[in-house]
Formats: structure tokens, sequence, C-alpha cells
């Protein structure tokens, strides 16, 4: 083998021990925790939670997580047929029952949005009342928006 | 041994008396590395860093430098602390850990 090839070839091995090396890093030293518990330490630091009421509101995101997945559940049981049969197996469209199938998704993507809203004026109240508001007032408004985007984005797959 | 031969007579009595020339030794080495090619600066840097001890160095370097260049990035998996707890709380988020559709 000449001198250039077994040059090119450690200088490969190098690259791909160093590239293991920091995928081992960052799986082994750095775990990426997980979106609930980024989620909750930063209510903790934005808002102030003594350790109690950081116990509580965590204690009651716990609950929420468990209604939120039985209910998502529903929801996407709600969402695939609907657009599932929109586009249909052939890609024609049909409209026979979507339209009360979009209802009782709209109608179940509302009982979500109540569910959610409850439980945030409920870890609101857990938090001083200053801080309570500033979290409703920032945080209500963007997750009603993303109910908006959702429904539009449902109501565009169905027409395209 | 028969030595009435006068060949042999001559022979032993025969010495060289050769002297070097002066500038021989150069002369030849010369002539040496005018046969060789000049090696290339990729075969004298594999020949450099192909010994036992550099590779298991260079190796190390990699090793330690993998770890040291993922302390230094940031974490591109890790979300803003917003964003994950309104990803985690909210089913229209598009990023929503229970959600499919």
């Amino acid at each position: 083998m000449s001198a250039g090839r077994r040059l090119i070839g450690f200088i490969l091995l190098a690259v791909l021990v160093g590239v293991g090396s920091r995928w081992a890093t960052h799986e082994l030293l750095r775990p990426t925790p997980s979106t609930h518990d980024l989620g909750l330490r930063w209510l903790k630091e934005e808002f102030h939670l003594t350790e109690k009421s950081y116990q509580e509101v965590a204690s009651i995101h716990q609950e929420y997580f468990l209604r939120c997945e039985d209910m998502c559940k529903k929801l996407d049981a709600a969402t695939h047929p609907l657009l599932w049969r929109t586009r249909g197996r052939t890609g024609k469209k049909q409209t026979g029952g979507v339209e009360k199938d979009r209802q009782a998704e709209r109608a179940l993507c509302t009982d979500c949005e109540a569910e959610m809203v409850a439980h945030l004026q409920r870890v609101a109240k857990l938090m001083p009342e200053h801080e309570g508001s500033r979290f409703l007032k920032l945080i209500l408004p963007e997750v009603i928006e993303q109910h908006r985007q959702h429904d539009n984005r449902v109501t565009s797959l169905m027409q395209r | 041994m028969n030595t009435d031969d006068p060949l042999d007579q001559l022979l032993s009595e025969w010495q060289v008396r050769a002297e070097v020339p002066p500038e021989f030794r150069r002369e030849v080495w010369k002539a040496i590395s005018s046969t060789c090619n000049e090696p290339t600066w990729i075969e004298k840097l594999s020949w450099w860093l192909l010994q036992p001890r550099r590779k298991i160095l260079a190796l190390a370097v990699a090793v330690i430098g993998g770890v040291i260049l993922d302390f230094a990035l940031p974490n591109s998996d890790e979300l803003s602390p917003h964003d994950a707890y309104v990803m985690s709380i909210s089913p229209f988020d598009p990023h929503h850990p229970n959600r499919r559709f």
C-alpha cells in the first residue's frame, strides 16, 4: 500500500474515532432532558416557584399529561380517518360523512382546549398572584393560536 | 603448491598503489542520490505520523477532540425551555409528544 493511501486511511480512522467520541459524549454525558422535564424546570425558574409550589405544579402536570395522552389518542383517532377518507385510497376526494367527522374532530379539539386552559389556570393559582397572571398572559394566547393553526392545517389538508 | 612458475613470483611482488581521488566519497553519494527520487511531502508526513507512538497519540487527540467539541457546541437537540413547555402541554403543537397527526 502506498504511503498516501496509508495516510488517508489513518486520517479517516482518526476522524471516525473523533466522531464516535463526540457521539458517545453526547449520548452518555449530556443526555437530552425530556420535553416535560425541560418545561417544568422552565416554569420553576421563570415564575420563581418555591420548592413546595414546584412539587404541586409538577404533580398536577403529571396528572394532566396522563389525561392529555388519552385525549391525544382520541384526537388522533378522529383526525387520521378524516384525512384518509377525504383523500381516499385513489386520491379522489370523498365528501360523504366527512363534514360530520370534521365536526366531531372540532368538538374534541374544543374539549382538549378547555382541558388545557383549565389546567393552566390551576397551575397559575399555585403561583404567586402576579406571576400567575403573567404566566397566563404569556401562555394562553400562544396555545389558543396553536389551536387555530391546527384547525387551519386540517382544513387545508382536507382541501388538497 | 608449486612456486616455480615465474608468474607466481611476479604476482607475489606486485603491489597495487591506487590513490582514491579526494572527492571520491562525495561523488559516490551524489551518484546514488541522483538515482533516487526525493520523497514527496505525503511520504514524509506518512512516515512521520505513522510511527506507532504518534498513531496512538493522534487517536487519543481525536477522542479528546470529540469530547471537547461536544461540550463546546450548544446542545442542538435541546429546545428553548419555553418552547418545550408549550410543546408538552399543547396538543395543538405540531411537535406535541403524544400527537401523530
